[in-house]
């Protein structure tokens, strides 16, 4: 079938990079970036910020309500007992769990999140553009329909991929 | 009990027995179906068989496929109207088993009697009874009980066995009838008419632990053999020599209760009785003493000798020839003048003279008429050393044809009876497994007491009498029944008890009133108020001569607070039970002082050697130097599954001197050996650390600032702080006090728990892992000085704290508190994480570490069909693990409230009663609301002496004591730790 | 600002980012070696005998082991916080390390993470086991249920240590699940066979190290980091309270939370440490975990030695400043002399005294000597949990009380069990992930690209 995305393999993070840079400045597309380990400059200058830390903010907030709701009602409304002399809203001791049961919620939900916006979740199988991508290569994807092909090949070939494979 | 007297009367139509045993057994099957349907997998009958064989196949595949076993309740058609199901009903009885007297009430719960109390109404034992009639009720269910009449171990009908002896007899002979002490009068009238209709047989009595001695000396003294009663109560001045009044003598209940009474004291009535006790081996009694005098056997006969001259010199009376003693005795003869006729001499040893001289001195201190009573005998040990030592040498010269024996047992307390194979036949009577029956031709099982009719005279002039509280369990007939079915007599024992009381006993304006039968059958007892007259003569100044004591090793032989001489060996609530004063179960072992185990190099566990025996030796501080001790009633070879060759039997040591048996043996020699034997002990730490546990005082110190000894108390009352609010309890605030200074520590209490609460015997193994599961406990303390301490009893059991440790730490909530103050656990909730446990100061929670109940590694009580059905329906058979404790027996709570709610009034005080303090002998347990500010409890609570255990942790126990306050000078060390206790915090 | 050149070289050689995939995952490649297969026979073995003493606890009872009715806990809570205490390692590396910014975790932190979560769970077997009545443990769940409903008691540091446990054995597997997303990528592009390719594909979950996914991945990992630190401080300080809420002489002390965590710390570091020591070693990754590192984690160890031994003396201090006669009993009379004079002394010199040898340089590089160390760190630790659980239990306040505890076969028995679980968890993470987290390694390994616009943007990076 007709290829429909240009890659360009760099070996270096550097000439990525200074790639990365031009097509910015040229206004050239990028369509995705791959990379063996997380080079900054390529998240923070592309794409939106991950929101992923303010909703675990979130869940935190809401599970510590819940938590101690919970305790509250079960210890104090629904069954109180006399434990120790203790009256049954012995409210320091409900402290140790609601944070513990806080930290657990916040964890558990945000992992979901996490499988769910990255779409990563066991035996998930996504085309993988290349091999070496999660090796020792720098792979800078754009899409034939929403660029200039030629621009954008010969942009980064000038600043050092070491070949550009259609596909 | 209409019921009950006619099928025994049925029983009784002698010719009928096959009809009978069917009865019998449809009663018996009727009355453990209603609750424990163990029957069925119990050995079935017939009956039993058909009645299984009734439910269709489908059930019996249910039966096979289900895993838990099937219970099936057949209830009964037609009820009897005594009889509700899940309510106990109470029956007056008497509980005697030839050494001891208690009048009880049986619990019976459908059908099956549960648990002994005690009779607070009997002017006798007033309520008190001891570990071993607390036990007794176990006997009952025990396995080793005979179940059938055999003839040379073959099983036969009574009358085949009746024909056999009938033959026997006939021909003439003469013929011994050999039993322990009997104190029935009815069953004088059965052996009356015995004695009529075989002219050439005499009765003997005989006691294992004979106080002949006694007896002897009052014939020789005044001219009668008896014992007189003992009134402790009147005694402002208690001088004991080697006698264990409290725990085993005569008759401990009885006494316990006078001895306590004298025992209370409070800051409006400082007074209490001065108690010295002078002996060898460290009694229970010693334990109790104000002060303590350890002597060998010998020198306390010599002191005794001296106080009798310097009497006898005051009151001039002639002296006996003694040698000088050793110790002072100005002191006690100061003591004992000055308490003239409120003064008390008594002494546990079985030699006349030394009996004589006790006589002389209680007489020269004008102590007969007050503190001993010549009118109202104690009619106990009535057993004849001398006349048994006779009928011994008339068995080895043949001149014994038949010997019936009923409950005694000489092959195993004589250590062999070879002479007995003399006389060519030999029956017993006897209930339960032992070594003389087994060598007996004849056997014929007795019933239990709990099942038979019977009275008794325990002192001259009350009586008291028995009645069967359920129908004979297996084809057992009563020992009255068998000599008078054998004396030829139609008119069964049961229905003689009847007359023979309406004729003789009752007072003449009731004579032929049915009414007056009934009556004192609910009460249980009767007494005769007149014609009580004293059997002596005048007094005839003894004449005694003591030889000079030898310097070497003394043993003594004493019975034991458990197992009593022996017979107790198959129970295993008696054998688990702690010694009060060593804290060995399950063994017996040889006390020896601390002097001279230092001396011989001797160490606990260690193994000696004496008379070519091996025992283990416990170094037992208070031993008197130069005297070693051992336990009676050990040693058992025939006596069922749990009391077979445990410890050693000292009974084959106990020789007879002029006739008398001594239980003193001296000159023995012990050789060591490499070997060592494990003791199961229930306490290893043995002081107090210095910590105020128990606390004490002087009467002294008392009188003089009634805090004296508490002061700790007030300082932590004053320190209690709180974070949270105190927890009010609107309602019932249950409370428990326990007064030190009348708690002996005899155990009745522990034995009472167990057998009201279910609790599992866990064998020597367990207990010596410290994993004994007694909910209640005697901790016992010593201090100062090792060759002589100061001995600290304290019962304790779960104290319910209002801020209980062991509630918080709970994850599961299986412990928490109710809203009557009680620290309750729900077994079924709990998990068994033993964080309680851990965190329970007092240590009083425990756990099931392994399944107690029908497990074969734990063959005792619980692992028998036919011992479980002594089990407490009200309380909860423990899983494994599981964590149990005491629950101030919330059963009897809930029932007793229960009752006042259907009456619709309110609880009275003393109403509810927990196992343990129902039947203390002492009465030094006090159970109760303390929201009441009128209840026994909380009028104890606001006494000066109360404080509560480790109550600077501000737990807020409910259970209080009462600081022990002795009639003794204060000892330079007991005050100086006492002081250093309340400098700490 | 932090500066990676001022340290020298994290990692020795200039490889290329291909050679570190290679040298990393080579052993995943290799045939198990001998010693692997025998350390695997071996430690299958111990896991037999632990699972007899398993078996036997739970068909007859807890009493087939040595605890009675005055020290209800022995072995078994002892081996737990043990446990626990080395289930500390990975997470306080990673998470400290990671907040200090200390880029030389990386080497380590992926091997200490597995450590943890094969300790945590050898401890969680001890709390469930030490139960009466495991079979009815699912009580301790706070659910609606048909028994009115009861829920549980939040007083007692038991559910709290059951709630704790539970959150920190999953958080951590998660932190080290997560870690290994990429490396898993890694593997399933590079390896030839085609199980390997599906069973490590299937666990990459479709990594492909696309700016989203790498943007993400970052996000979660702070907020785990974030979560774990709290987690590590609280978890131990919880285990502590099964102590210090208790009325026991000995227990009840406001010293155990932080005197607890640092504990943990203290035996996690000394095992990491012990396992570094082999790892590199063995696989010949002296270049990756080099000697600057171990010596770095030994001067951590050196200095909470110091904080140790603060901790004794004051809890010895303190029993004698109170006064309280039953304080001065256990740490005096049964502690320091008496009963368990012994396992007082080990626990004191392990801890406090033999670490401290180390602030001799040539003691420190010599690996043999700060192998042995660190193994007795572990032993000292233990002592110390033995000191705190059986010495206060056996004579505390009645002394009619007092017994004596000393552990049956099967207490033995079930320790070595859990020993075994460890060395075989260990061996099968040697053999089939990726030791030491490559993704991160490569990361680090560009600082030494000899160019300055590199560092300084990687600062920006940061920034």
């Amino acid at each position: 079938m007709e290829a429909q995305y240009i890659m360009g393999v760099f070996d270096e993070e550097q000439s990525m990079l200074s790639a990365f840079r031009r097509m910015k400045e040229e206004e050239v597309e990028i369509e995705d970036v791959f990379m063996p380990y997380p080079v900054h400059e390529v998240l923070e200058n592309h794409g939106k910020k991950s929101k992923i830390t303010i909703v675990g903010w979130f869940y935190g907030l809401f599970a510590t309500l819940g938590v101690l709701a919970f305790l509250v009602y079960t210890a104090v409304i629904d069954w109180p007992l006399n434990y120790g002399g203790k009256p049954s809203n012995a409210f320091p001791s409900f402290l140790v769990v609601t944070i513990i049961l806080t930290i657990f919620s916040i964890t558990i939900l945000s992992l979901f999140t996490f499988s769910w916006r990255a779409n990563l979740w066991p035996s998930n199988q996504k085309p993988i553009f290349h091999e070496r991508a999660t090796d020792d290569k720098f792979v800078i994807l754009v899409k034939k329909d929403k660029v200039d092909v030629l621009k954008a090949s010969s942009l980064m070939k000038e600043t050092g991929a070491s070949e550009i494979i259609e596909k | 009990m209409e019921k009950q007297w006619r099928s025994i009367d049925e029983y009784k139509n002698g010719g009928q027995l096959d009809e009978e045993k069917k009865v019998e057994k449809k009663h018996k099957n009727a009355v453990l179906d209603v609750l424990d349907s163990k029957v069925v997998d119990a050995p079935a009958s017939r009956r039993d068989f058909l009645k299984l064989f009734g439910f269709s196949v489908a059930t019996a595949a249910v039966v096979s496929s289900c895993e838990k076993p099937v219970q099936k309740a057949i209830p009964y058609l037609i009820k009897p109207e005594e009889v509700t199901p899940g309510k106990a009903s109470y029956y007056a009885s008497t509980f005697f088993d030839g050494t001891e007297y208690g009048s009880v009430l049986v619990k019976v719960r459908d059908g099956r009697p549960i648990k002994i109390e005690g009779n607070h109404q009997s002017p006798v034992s007033r309520g008190g009874t001891s570990a071993r009639i607390q036990a007794s009720v176990l006997n009952l269910y025990d396995d080793a009980r005979y179940k059938e009449p055999t003839i040379r171990g073959k099983e036969v009908g009574w009358e085949e066995l009746d024909n056999v002896v009938w033959d026997r007899l006939a021909n003439g002979g003469h013929t011994v009838i050999l039993t322990s002490t009997v104190i029935s009068p009815s069953t004088r009238e059965v052996f009356r008419k015995f004695m009529q209709s075989h002219p050439n047989s005499e009765w003997i009595q005989y006691d294992e632990v004979s106080a002949s001695g006694i007896r002897e000396a009052h014939r020789a003294v005044f001219g009668a053999p008896v014992i007189p009663g003992y009134h402790f109560d009147r005694a402002r001045y208690i001088l004991s020599f080697d006698a264990d009044f409290l725990g085993t003598w005569i008759a401990p209940v009885e006494f316990t209760r006078d001895y306590a009474a004298t025992r209370e004291v409070t800051s409006q009535h400082p007074h209490m009785s001065k108690h010295i006790q002078v002996e060898s081996a460290l009694s229970m009694t010693g334990s109790n003493a104000d002060e303590r005098i350890p002597v060998t056997p010998l020198e306390s006969d010599l002191m005794l000798a001296a106080i009798y001259n310097s009497l006898a010199g005051a009151t001039g009376y002639p002296p006996v020839s003694a040698p000088p003693c050793v110790t002072e005795v100005e002191a006690l003869v100061a003591g004992l003048m000055h308490h003239r006729g409120r003064s008390i001499v008594v002494s546990g040893s079985n030699d006349p003279g030394v009996q004589k001289m006790v006589a002389g001195i209680n007489y020269m201190l004008d102590n007969y008429g007050s503190t001993l009573d010549l009118e109202r005998t104690i009619q106990l040990k009535q057993g004849d050393d001398r006349k048994f030592a006779a009928l011994i040498s008339a068995l080895d010269s043949g001149g014994v044809d038949n010997l019936v024996m009923a409950h005694v047992n000489p092959v195993y307390s004589l250590g062999g009876f070879e002479s007995m194979k003399k006389a060519g036949f030999t029956v017993y009577i006897g209930t339960a497994l032992n070594e003389t029956a087994e060598a007996c031709q004849l056997v014929c099982p007795d019933h239990h007491f709990l099942e038979a009719w019977g009275d008794a005279e325990p002192v001259k002039g009350s009586y008291s009498l028995q009645q069967p509280c359920i129908h004979p369990l297996f084809n057992s007939r009563s020992f009255q029944d068998s000599m008078l079915v054998w004396a030829g007599q139609h008119r069964g024992y049961s229905d003689l008890v009847k007359f023979w009381w309406e004729n003789n006993i009752a007072p003449a304006d009731e004579k032929g009133n049915k009414d007056w039968w009934v009556r004192t059958l609910q009460a249980g007892y009767y007494v005769k108020e007149s014609g009580v007259n004293p059997s002596t003569e005048k007094y005839t100044p003894p004449e005694v001569v003591l030889h000079p004591a030898q310097s070497d090793l003394t043993l003594t032989l004493y019975s034991t607070v458990a197992i009593n001489d022996g017979r107790y060996a198959n129970n295993p609530w008696l054998q688990e039970l702690p010694d009060p004063v060593s804290k060995v179960c399950w063994d017996n072992y040889l006390a020896v002082s601390p002097a001279d185990a230092a001396t011989m190099g001797l160490e606990d566990e260690m193994v000696v050697r004496l008379k070519g025996v091996e025992l283990p030796v416990l170094i037992q501080p208070g031993q008197a130097k130069g005297t070693v001790s051992l336990a009676l009633g050990y040693g058992r070879t025939k006596a069922g599954k749990v009391g077979e060759n445990l410890g050693v039997n000292a009974f084959a040591w106990v020789p007879f001197l002029e006739g008398m048996r001594s239980y003193t043996i001296s000159q023995v020699r012990l050789e060591t050996t490499s070997l060592t034997y494990p003791i199961a002990r229930t306490q290893t730490q043995h002081t107090m650390e210095g910590r105020p546990i128990v606390r004490e005082t002087s009467l002294e110190e008392f009188t003089a600032d009634p805090y004296a000894g508490n002061h700790f108390h007030l300082e932590s009352e004053a320190q209690n702080q709180t974070l949270y609010p105190e927890t009010k309890f609107d309602g019932y605030h249950w409370g428990l006090m326990v007064d030190q200074n009348k708690c002996t520590g005899c155990n009745n209490c522990v034995v009472a728990c167990i057998a009201e609460n279910n609790v599992a015997v866990v064998g020597k193994e367990e207990v010596k892992k410290r994993r004994i599961m007694h909910w209640i406990r005697i901790d016992r303390y010593y201090s100062e000085n090792p060759e002589n301490p100061k001995v600290f009893q304290q019962p304790v059991m779960c104290q319910h704290c209002d801020n209980a440790p062991c509630e918080n730490v709970c994850p599961v909530s299986a412990t928490m508190h109710s809203n009557e103050g009680l620290n309750q656990v729900a077994y079924v909730r709990c998990i068994g994480t033993k964080y309680c446990i851990n965190n329970c100061p007092y240590r009083v929670r425990r756990f099931n570490w392994f399944r107690f109940v029908k497990n074969d590694k734990f063959d005792f009580n619980q692992n028998s069909d036919l011992s479980r059905l002594v089990l407490n329906p009200d309380v909860t058979v423990r899983e494994r693990g599981v964590v149990e404790k005491c629950s101030f027996c919330v059963q009897r709570i809930q029932e007793k409230k229960m009752e006042a709610k259907l009456e619709n009034r309110e609880l009275t005080d003393g109403e509810i009663q927990p196992a343990c303090v129902q039947s203390c002998p002492a009465g030094a347990l006090v159970f109760g609301n303390m929201n009441d500010p009128g209840a026994k409890v909380s009028k104890l609570m606001k006494e000066e002496r109360n404080y509560h255990l480790l109550e600077q942790l501000h737990t807020l126990p409910s259970v209080g004591y009462l600081t022990k306050v002795r009639n003794a000078k204060p000892g330079p060390e007991s005050d100086s730790h006492q002081a250093q206790d309340e400098n700490h915090g | 600002m932090y500066n990676t050149e001022v340290r020298g070289p994290l990692i020795l050689g200039n490889k290329v980012l291909d050679q570190i995939t290679r040298d990393i995952t080579s052993p995943l490649y290799a045939r198990p070696k001998f010693w692997w297969v025998v350390g695997l026979g071996i430690s299958s073995i111990m896991m037999l005998l632990g699972f007899w003493a398993i078996f036997t606890t739970v068909s007859q009872g807890i009493g087939t082991w040595g605890v009675n009715n005055t020290v209800g806990w022995g072995w078994a809570i002892i081996n737990f916080v043990w446990w626990i205490g080395i289930g500390h390692a990975g997470t306080a590396f990673s998470i400290f390390l990671l907040i200090l910014r200390q880029e030389w975790r990386s080497s380590i932190n992926r091997a200490a993470e597995a450590m943890t979560v094969v300790a945590v769970g050898c401890a969680a077997i001890f709390p469930a086991l030490h139960m009466g009545r495991i079979w009815d443990a699912f009580y301790i769940f706070p659910y609606p249920n048909t028994r009115g409903p009861l829920w549980v008691n939040y007083n007692s540091p038991l559910f709290w240590d059951f709630i704790a446990i539970s959150a920190y054995l999953l958080i951590s597997a998660s932190f080290w699940y997560l870690g290994m997303i990429p490396d898993f990528a890694t593997i399933r592009d590079n390896t030839k066979s085609k199980i390997k390719k599906a069973v490590y594909g299937f666990f990459a979950m479709g990594w492909r190290g696309s700016i989203g996914e790498w943007k993400r991945y970052e996000g979660l990992s702070y907020i785990l980091g974030g979560i774990a630190a709290v987690l590590v401080v609280s978890v131990h300080s919880i285990v502590s309270t099964d102590f210090a809420v208790a009325v026991e002489p000995g227990w009840h002390t406001t010293i155990f939370p932080p005197y607890f965590v640092v504990g943990a710390i203290f035996s996690g570091f000394a095992m990491v440490m012990t396992l570094m020591i082999i790892l590199r070693k063995i696989y010949k990754l002296e270049d990756y975990v080099t000697n600057a590192h171990l010596d770095k984690v030994a001067k951590i160890l050196i200095f909470i030695s110091l904080i140790m031994g603060t901790a004794y003396s004051t809890e010895i201090f303190l029993a004698w400043y109170s006064g309280n006669e039953y304080e001065i009993f256990t740490f005096f009379h049964n502690r320091i002399t008496g009963e368990f004079t012994v396992q007082f002394w080990c626990m004191f010199t392990f801890n406090a005294l033999v670490p401290q040898l180390m602030w001799f340089r040539k003691i420190r590089s010599n690996m043999l000597i700060v192998f042995i160390i660190s193994i007795l760190i572990n032993v000292g630790m233990w002592f110390e949990r033995f000191n705190i659980v059986v010495t206060s239990l056996t004579k505390d306040y009645l002394p009619s009380a007092w017994a004596t505890y000393s552990p049956t076969f099967v207490e033995i028995a079930m320790y070595l069990g859990t020993l075994g679980i460890f060395v075989f968890g260990v061996l099968l993470f040697f053999k089939y992930i990726p030791m030491i987290a490559i993704s991160e390694v490569k990361a680090v390994n560009k600082y030494q690209v000899p160019s300055t616009q590199s560092s300084v943007k990687k600062g920006n990076g940061r920034r």
